[in-house]
C-alpha cells in the first residue's frame, strides 16, 4: 500500500512536471495517479490499510497518513472526477493561450493531488499542510485569466476566505492538541467526548467556521460565485463537485470521528446554516443568468442540503436515535456523492458550450440541443438529477433526507418535531424551487431558437469533452436506478464514523421507509413508480394533444412586425415572477433609462438594467470591512512624520512603565 | 566622602538640566550644556578616588566641555541659528512632571542600593529624562542634538553613581560612539542646509504612513 | 586561536577600507569576494566549533546561530551591492566623467556596508553586554550613512529621524547595561558576560534589576522596531538601498531583539519570569496592532515591507515573551525565516524599484513589476511571511500560535485574528502588485547569479523552517534554549 501510495503521488508530482511540456504525457501520468488511487480506495475493503509517518518539520511534528473508510470514499470522489477533469482538459486546455494552459496543467495534478492527500491525512500538521496547498493550488488556478478585469480581486477575495478558514481550523486543532497532549487524529478521537464542554463546543464552533468558509456555507459563501465563473471550466467542476465536499470530510471527520456526541444546539445550528444555505443558494441561482455563477449558487444550496443531513445526524446523535442519525449521515454522504457527479457535469458541459463559442449568459444561448446534442444531453441528465426528480440519483438522496427527518420528527420532543417541521419545509421548498431553475436552464439554455449569433454558430464539441460528461451523467442515472449498490457502503461508513452508536443489525435498514404505515418502500421502487406515472401522465397528455392536433399550424401573431429569436421567453422573464414573491431576499433594483430627441415620443434608446441586491454582504462584510479601513485610518495617524510626536511615544512609553510597572 | 558636595551638585545638575529644558537660545543652550558637562566632571572628582578620576575628567572634559560645544558652534555658524529661539511654555510642566516622578518612583528601584547611589541614580534619571523632555518639546534640529548629549551626560552620571567608572573599553566605545552620533548629525544638518530644507523638526515631514 | 570570532568582524572592517583603495570596477569586485569569502569561511569555522569562553565572551548557541544568519544576509548583501550599482550607474547614463564620480559614490557605499556589516556581525557574535551595545550602537551610525547616503530630501529626513530615535533609544539602552554592570560588581569587562550576568543574576536585587529591565526595553526596543517605539523603521528601510534594507530589516532587528530577550533572562532569574516576558509579551501583541492598519492601508512598496517587519518582530516577541520551549524554538525558527525571507524581498522590490521607477503601489499595480523573476520572488516572499504551509514560516508560527493557545485561548484567538489582518493587508497590496500585469517578459535576460540571489534564501527557508533536518533542528533548540535562559534556570 506504501508503494501504491508513493507511486500515486509521484505520479501527480511529474505529471505537473512534464504539465509545461508534454500535454498528453502529463495527463496520461494524472490518469495513472487517478487509477492507482482508486485501486487503494477498493484494496480498503480488502483490509488494505496505509499507515506512513514521516517525521517532518521542526522537532515534534511529523507527517502522518492513513487511510480510513470514510476517507476511501472521498478519495474515490476525487479520483474519479479528477479523472474525468483530467480527460476533459486533453481537449478543453489545447485551445487555451500557451502560458495559461501551462499555469492549468501545473496546477490541476498539483491541485488533485493535494486533495487525495486531505484524506489521508491523520495529524494536525499534515492535514494542515496539504489542506493550505489545496486552498493555494485552487487560488492560482482561479487566477489563470488575471488580465482580466476583477478576476484577481475574485482570487483575492477566495485566497482571503479560505485563508481566514484555515486559521479557525488552526486553532480547533491547537485547542484540540493543546487538551490531549498529541496532534493525532486518533488520540482527538479517544480524548476529545471527555474534555470540558466549553471546549468542544469552541472546536465545534471553530471547525463550523473553518469548513463552513471552504464549504460556502451561507454567510461565508461570498468567495465561491466570484471564483467559480472565472476559473476554467473543469477546475470549476472540481473546485465545486470535489473541493467543497473535502470540507463535508473535514466537518464529518471533526464533528464525527473526533469530537463524539454534543449538546443539541451543535446540531440546531447546523441544521439552521443548512437550511439558509439551501434555500438563499436556490433563491440567488433562480436570479442568475450567467451559467456559471448559477451552477456556483447551485453549490451552495446542495451543499445546504448535505449540511441539513449532517444536522439531523448531529440531532439524532443527542437524542439517541441510532437509526436517524445513521440514515442522516448516510443521506449527506449520499448527497455528497451525488452532487460531486452532477455539479461536475454541469460546469464541464458549462465549459464545453463556452468552448463552443456560445459564451455563458443564458440570455444568449438557446437552440443548443440540436447543435450540441451529447453535450445538451448530459446537461439534461445532469439538470434532472440536481433538480431531485426520480428516476435520478438526486431524487434518491433527498428522499433520504426527508426520511431522517420524519424520523428525527417521530423521534419525540418539540424541539426535534418543529425543526423537523422546518427542516422538511425548507428541503420541500428548495427542490421546488431548484426544479423551476433548471426548468430555465435546460428551457432558455438548449431549446428554442438561438438568442444570439454566437449561440447559432456553436457547435458540437470533442469527444475528450461530452464523453466524461456523459459517463458521468450516466452514473446519476445509475445510482438513482439502483441506490442499493452504494446505500449499504455509506451506511456502514456511517455507522462506522457514528463509533459508540451500536450496531444496526441488517445494514439494509437504511432502505426501510416510512415507518408510520409499516408499508416498505424504497427510493429506487418509489422513483420507478414516479418515472411510471410521470410517464403514464405524459402519454395520456400526448394522447389527448395528439387528438387536437388536426389543426393547422400557422405562425403565430407578432403585432404585425417580425418574429426574431429576441421575442422568446427569456431567463429574466423567467425569473421575474419570483422576484416579487421573494422581494426580502432579492431586494430588486431596477432603472428605466430613455433617451429621446425633441419629444419624449421620440425615442432614440430605452436601456433597461435590472438586478439584485446582494443583502448578505450588505449587511455583514461591507459594514466590517468599512470598519475595518476607518479603524485603520485611525490608527495610520501615528506615523504623522513628526519627529517630536516619536520622541513623545518614547518618552511616554518610559514614564509610563517607570510609574505603573514595578 | 563628602555628602553635602555631593548632594548640593546633584541638585546643581537637576537645575542645570531644567534651564536647558527651558532656556531656548541656541547659543545659550551650547553654554548651559558645557556647564553641564562641567558639573558630571566635578562629579567624577568628587565621586571616585585614584588616578582614574583624572583620566574620567580628562575625557569629558576634552569631548564634553570642549569638543562637542565647538562642534555644535560650527553647525550653528554654518546654518545662521545661533540667535534661533525655540519656545516650549509647557516644558516647565514636563518638567516638573518628570521631577516628581521620579523622586516618588526612585525608593522601588533603588532598594537595595547604598544611600549614597540611590541619590545620584535619581539625579542621572532626571537629567536624562529631561534630557528626552527636551529633545521632544524642542523644535530645532540643533537643540535636539544639545539634549541627545544631555542625555548622555545624564547616563554618565548613572555610570559614576553605581560603579565609579565603567571598564575602560566600554568607556571608550560610548564616548567614540556619542562622537561619531554628533558627526553624523553634523554630516546630516549640513546636507539640510544644502538642500535648503527647513531647520525645524515640525516641517521635518515629508514621511508619513 | 580563543577569540577567532573577533577576526570574523575585523575581516569585513578590512575589506571596507580595501574597497576605499579601488580605482577600478573590477578590483573592487575582487576585494568584495576575497573578503565575504574570508568572513564567510571564518564564521563557518567558528560555527562549527564548540564555544570557548573568553574575556568579551566567545559567542553561545544563539550567538553562533546569529553569527551565521548575518554572515549569509551579509554576503548576499553584498553580491546584491554589485548588481544594484550596476543598475544604477548604468540608468543614470553615465559619461566618463559621471562614471569617475560614480565609481566614487560606489567605493564609498561599499565602505560603509561593509562597516555596517562588521558591527552588525560583532553584535551577533558577541557574548558581552558591554561589547554588544557598543556594536549596536555602531550598527545605527554606519546605516544611518547608507540610509542618507542617496542624498534625496525624504533620505536625509529618514536618516536624520533614525539617528535621533535609534541614539536616544540606545542611550537609554546605555543605562542598562551601566545598571547591570553595577550589580554584577563592577569587576572588569568581563562581569559583563552573558555566562557570568545569568549566573550572579539570582543575587541583583530586584529594583535596580527591574529598572535596568525597563530601560531595555525602550532601548533595545526602540532599535529592534517594538512598538510604539518603531516610528523611525519605515523611514529608515523606505529610504535606504535595498541591500541595506535587507541588512537592516533581516538581521539588524533580530539582533537586537535576542540581544533584549538575553536581557531578559538575567531580569527572570533575579525576579522570576514573569516581570520581564509578560512586558515582551504586551510589546510583541502592540506591535503587531500597530502594523495592522499600516499594512491595510499602504501606498508604497518598501514601506509595507518594513511594516511587516514589525510585525514580524512582534510574533518573534510574542514566541519569546511566552517562555515556553515550543514557543521560543518556534520564535528562532521564525528569526531565521524572516531574514532569508525578507531580505529576499527587499532585494526583489530594490529590483522593481529600480525598474519601474517609482516605489508606489498603485503605480506599481499598473506599470507591472518587470521581470518574471521579480514577480515570482515577491509573491514567494508574501506567501511565506503569511505563514502558509508549504512555505517556510508555516511550521514556526504554528508553533507559537500553539503556544499562545496554551497560554489562553482568548489570547491565542486574538493573535490569530491579527495574523489574519495582516495577511489581508499584505496579500492585498503585495500579491497585487506582483500577480497584477504579467510581467514584460524576454525584455531582461536575468544572470544566472541574480537569480541565485533570491534563489537560495527562498530555498534555505523551505529547508529550515519546513523540512527542519535533525542536525539543524538540533542547533536550533540549544539556540532557543539559551534564549529560555540557558541552563540557570
Amino acid at each position: 500500500m506504501t508503494w501504491l501510495f508513493a507511486l500515486g503521488l509521484l505520479s501527480y508530482v511529474l505529471s505537473a512536471a512534464f504539465g509545461a511540456y508534454a500535454d498528453n504525457l502529463s495527463a496520461a501520468l494524472s490518469l495513472l495517479a487517478e487509477a492507482l488511487f482508486v485501486t487503494m480506495a477498493v484494496a480498503g475493503v480488502r483490509g488494505l490499510h496505509l499507515n506512513v509517518r514521516i517525521p517532518f518539520g521542526p522537532p515534534g511534528f511529523s507527517l502522518h497518513w492513513v487511510s480510513t473508510p470514510l476517507g476511501a470514499l472521498f478519495l474515490i470522489l476525487v479520483s474519479v472526477l479528477g479523472a474525468a477533469a483530467t480527460i476533459y482538459a486533453i481537449a478543453y486546455a489545447k485551445h487555451l493561450p500557451t502560458s495559461k494552459r501551462r499555469t492549468v496543467l501545473v496546477f490541476a495534478p498539483l491541485f488533485l493531488a493535494s486533495m487525495t492527500l486531505v484524506c489521508f491525512a491523520a495529524n494536525m500538521a499534515s492535514f494542515l499542510v496539504v489542506w493550505e496547498a489545496m486552498s493555494l493550488t485552487s487560488y492560482a488556478l482561479v487566477i489563470v485569466d488575471r488580465e482580466e478585469p476583477g478576476v484577481l480581486r475574485s482570487g483575492y477575495v477566495y485566497l482571503l476566505m479560505t485563508h481566514i478558514g484555515a486559521l479557525c481550523l488552526l486553532a480547533a486543532f491547537t485547542l484540540l492538541s493543546n487538551h490531549t497532549g498529541s496532534m493525532a487524529f486518533a488520540v482527538w478521537a479517544e480524548k476529545a467526548p471527555t474534555l470540558p464542554s466549553g471546549i468542544r463546543s469552541a472546536v465545534f464552533l471553530l471547525v463550523l467556521l473553518g469548513f463552513g468558509s471552504k464549504a460556502a456555507l451561507v454567510p461565508l459563501h461570498v468567495w465561491l460565485p466570484r471564483a467559480h465563473p472565472v476559473a476554467p471550466s473543469h477546475i470549476s467542476g472540481l473546485m465545486s463537485g470535489v473541493m467543497l465536499k473535502v470540507a463535508i470530510y473535514g466537518m464529518v471527520l471533526m464533528w464525527f470521528v473526533v469530537l463524539g456526541p454534543g449538546p443539541l444546539w451543535w446540531g440546531l445550528v447546523v441544521m439552521a446554516l443548512g437550511i439558509l444555505s439551501s434555500v438563499l443558494g436556490v433563491l440567488y441561482a433562480l436570479a442568475e443568468h450567467d451559467l456559471k455563477r448559477l451552477l456556483a449558487f447551485h453549490s451552495v444550496e446542495n451543499i445546504g442540503i448535505i449540511t441539513i443531513g449532517l444536522g439531523v445526524a448531529l440531532m439524532g446523535w443527542h437524542a439517541h436515535l441510532p437509526l436517524v442519525s445513521i440514515v442522516a449521515l448516510a443521506a449527506a454522504l449520499y448527497h455528497t456523492v451525488n452532487h460531486a457527479l452532477f455539479k461536475t457535469t454541469l460546469f464541464l458541459d458549462a465549459g464545453s458550450i463556452q468552448h463552443a463559442g456560445a459564451g455563458r449568459n443564458l440570455d444568449a444561448l438557446g437552440g443548443l440541443w440540436r447543435r450540441m446534442p451529447w453535450t445538451s444531453t448530459s446537461t439534461l441528465v445532469a439538470a434532472a438529477a440536481i433538480a431531485g426528480l426520480p428516476p435520478l440519483n438526486g431524487f434518491v438522496s433527498e428522499w433520504l433526507t426527508y426520511e431522517s427527518l420524519v424520523r428525527l420528527g417521530a423521534g419525540g420532543g418539540l424541539v426535534l418535531a418543529l425543526s423537523a417541521a422546518t427542516g422538511v419545509l425548507a428541503l420541500a421548498l428548495t427542490g421546488g424551487l431548484a426544479t423551476a431553475c433548471f426548468v430555465k436552464v435546460s428551457g432558455v439554455g438548449l431549446l428554442g431558437r438561438p438568442r444570439s449569433d454566437r449561440a447559432a454558430e456553436a457547435h458540437e464539441v470533442s469527444g475528450f469533452m461530452t464523453g466524461p460528461a456523459l459517463a458521468l451523467a450516466g452514473f446519476c442515472v445509475i445510482l438513482g436506478l439502483a441506490p442499493g449498490l452504494i446505500a449499504p457502503i455509506l451506511a456502514h461508513i456511517a455507522g462506522l464514523t457514528l463509533h459508540g452508536i451500536g450496531t444496526l443489525g441488517p445494514t439494509n435498514a437504511v432502505l426501510v421507509s416510512l415507518p408510520w404505515r409499516g408499508a416498505h418502500l424504497d427510493p429506487a421502487s418509489a422513483a420507478l413508480l414516479a418515472a411510471l406515472i410521470g410517464a403514464v401522465v405524459s402519454l395520456a397528455l400526448g394522447a389527448s394533444r395528439a387528438r387536437r392536433s388536426a389543426t393547422e399550424i400557422r405562425a403565430p401573431w407578432a403585432c404585425g412586425g417580425e418574429l426574431t429569436a429576441a421575442h422568446q421567453y427569456s431567463a429574466t422573464a423567467y425569473a421575474k415572477p419570483f422576484r416579487p414573491i421573494f422581494r426580502l431576499v432579492y431586494r430588486p433594483v431596477r432603472s428605466v433609462h430613455v433617451e429621446s430627441l425633441i419629444h419624449p415620443f421620440f425615442r432614440v434608446r430605452v436601456s433597461y438594467e435590472g438586478g439584485t441586491t446582494d443583502v448578505l454582504s450588505r449587511w455583514i462584510y461591507r459594514p466590517a470591512i468599512t470598519g475595518i479601513v476607518a479603524l485603520s485610518r485611525q490608527g495610520r495617524k501615528l506615523q504623522s512624520g513628526s519627529l517630536r510626536l516619536y520622541l513623545a511615544l518614547m518618552l511616554a512609553t518610559l514614564l509610563l512603565l517607570l510609574a505603573f510597572v514595578h | 566622602m563628602p555628602g553635602g558636595v555631593l548632594d548640593a551638585l546633584a541638585d546643581a545638575l537637576v537645575v542645570l538640566s531644567l534651564a536647558l529644558l527651558v532656556v531656548r537660545p541656541a547659543a545659550w543652550s551650547i553654554g548651559l550644556l558645557a556647564a553641564q558637562a562641567a558639573a558630571v566632571a566635578a562629579l567624577a572628582v568628587v565621586v571616585s578616588h585614584g588616578p582614574g578620576a583624572w583620566v574620567a575628567v580628562a575625557v569629558i572634559g576634552i569631548t564634553k566641555v570642549v569638543g562637542i560645544p565647538l562642534v555644535l558652534i560650527w553647525v550653528t555658524r554654518r546654518t545662521q541659528t545661533a540667535d534661533a529661539v525655540d519656545w516650549a511654555p509647557w516644558a516647565w510642566i514636563l518638567g516638573a512632571v518628570i521631577v516628581l516622578l521620579v523622586r516618588i518612583t526612585l525608593p522601588t528601584f533603588s532598594a537595595g542600593l547604598k544611600a549614597d547611589h540611590a541619590v545620584l541614580l535619581g539625579t542621572a534619571l532626571t537629567v536624562l529624562l529631561l534630557g528626552l523632555a527636551g529633545m521632544v518639546t524642542g523644535r530645532l534640529l540643533l537643540g535636539q542634538v544639545i539634549h541627545l548629549v544631555a542625555i548622555e551626560n545624564g547616563l554618565y552620571c548613572v555610570g559614576l553613581a553605581l560603579t565609579g567608572g565603567l571598564p575602560a573599553a566600554l568607556e571608550l566605545g560610548a564616548a567614540v560612539d556619542l562622537l561619531l552620533v554628533v558627526f553624523v548629525l553634523a554630516w546630516l544638518s549640513h546636507h539640510v542646509h544644502r538642500l535648503h530644507l527647513p531647520l525645524h523638526v515640525d516641517e521635518l515631514q515629508q514621511l508619513r504612513g | 586561536m580563543t577569540s577567532a570570532w573577533i577576526l570574523v568582524c575585523l575581516i569585513p572592517l578590512g575589506c571596507g577600507i580595501g574597497t576605499l583603495l579601488c580605482r577600478t570596477a573590477r578590483s573592487l569586485g575582487w576585494v568584495l569576494a576575497v573578503g565575504t569569502t574570508a568572513t564567510s569561511v571564518v564564521a563557518t569555522w567558528v560555527i562549527l566549533r564548540t564555544p570557548v569562553a573568553t574575556v568579551l565572551g566567545g559567542p553561545d548557541a544563539l550567538g553562533r546561530l546569529l553569527l551565521g544568519i548575518v554572515d549569509l544576509v551579509g554576503v548576499l548583501s553584498t553580491v546584491e551591492s554589485l548588481h544594484y550599482w550596476r543598475d544604477e550607474l548604468r540608468s543614470s547614463n553615465a559619461d566618463l566623467v559621471m562614471l569617475g564620480r560614480g565609481i566614487r559614490r560606489v567605493r564609498i557605499y561599499f565602505f560603509w556596508q561593509q562597516a555596517f556589516l562588521a558591527s552588525l556581525l560583532t553584535a551577533a557574535a558577541s557574548g558581552n553586554l558591554g561589547l554588544s551595545w557598543v556594536a549596536i550602537e555602531l550598527t545605527t551610525i554606519t546605516s544611518a550613512v547608507l540610509v542618507g547616503s542617496s542624498g534625496t530630501p525624504r533620505a536625509i529626513e529618514a536618516a536624520w529621524k533614525y539617528v535621533v530615535l535609534c541614539s536616544v533609544g540606545l542611550a537609554l539602552a546605555l543605562a542598562t547595561v551601566i545598571l547591570l554592570y553595577a550589580l554584577g560588581g563592577a569587576g572588569g569587562l568581563g562581569a559583563l558576560n552573558w555566562t557570568s550576568l545569568t549566573a550572579a543574576a539570582p543575587h541583583f536585587p530586584t529594583g535596580p534589576i527591574k529598572l535596568a529591565y525597563l530601560f531595555a526595553l525602550v532601548g533595545f526596543g526602540t532599535k529592534a522596531g517594538l512598538a510604539p517605539l518603531h516610528a523611525w523603521l519605515p523611514d529608515a528601510h523606505s529610504e535606504a538601498p535595498a541591500p541595506v534594507s535587507a541588512l537592516l530589516s533581516g538581521v539588524l532587528l533580530a539582533v537586537v531583539l535576542c540581544t533584549l530577550v538575553r536581557v531578559a533572562d538575567v531580569t527572570a532569574a533575579a525576579t522570576g519570569a514573569a516581570f520581564p516576558d509578560h512586558l515582551l509579551l504586551g510589546a510583541g501583541i502592540l506591535s503587531i496592532m500597530v502594523a495592522t492598519p499600516f499594512l491595510i492601508l499602504q501606498s508604497d512598496l518598501k514601506r509595507l515591507l518594513a511594516y511587516s517587519s514589525i510585525e514580524q518582530i512582534g510574533v518573534m516577541a510574542v514566541g519569546f515573551g511566552l517562555h515556553v520551549p515550543l514557543a521560543a524554538l518556534g520564535a528562532i525558527l521564525q528569526l531565521v525565516v524572516h531574514a532569508l525571507t525578507k531580505s529576499g524581498l527587499f532585494f526583489t522590490a530594490g529590483r522593481i524599484v529600480h525598474d519601474a521607477g517609482t516605489q508606489r503601489l498603485l503605480r506599481l499595480r499598473s506599470l507591472g513589476v518587470g521581470t518574471p523573476t521579480s514577480g515570482a520572488a515577491l509573491l514567494f516572499g508574501v506567501l511565506t511571511l503569511g505563514g502558509l504551509p508549504p512555505f517556510g514560516m508555516f511550521f514556526p508560527e504554528l508553533a507559537i500560535i500553539r503556544a499562545t493557545f496554551a497560554q489562553n485561548t482568548v489570547l491565542g484567538l486574538g493573535f490569530l485574528f491579527l495574523l489574519a489582518l495582516t495577511f489581508a493587508g499584505l496579500f492585498y497590496h503585495a500579491g497585487g502588485t506582483a500577480l497584477g500585469r504579467s510581467a514584460r517578459t524576454g525584455l531582461h535576460r536575468v544572470p544566472v547569479l541574480d537569480i541565485a540571489v533570491l534563489a537560495l534564501p527562498a530555498a534555505l527557508t523551505i529547508v529550515v523552517g519546513l523540512w527542519a533536518p535533525a542536525i539543524l533542528a538540533r542547533g536550533l533548540e540549544a539556540a532557543s534554549a539559551l534564549a529560555l535562559g540557558g541552563g540557570a534556570r
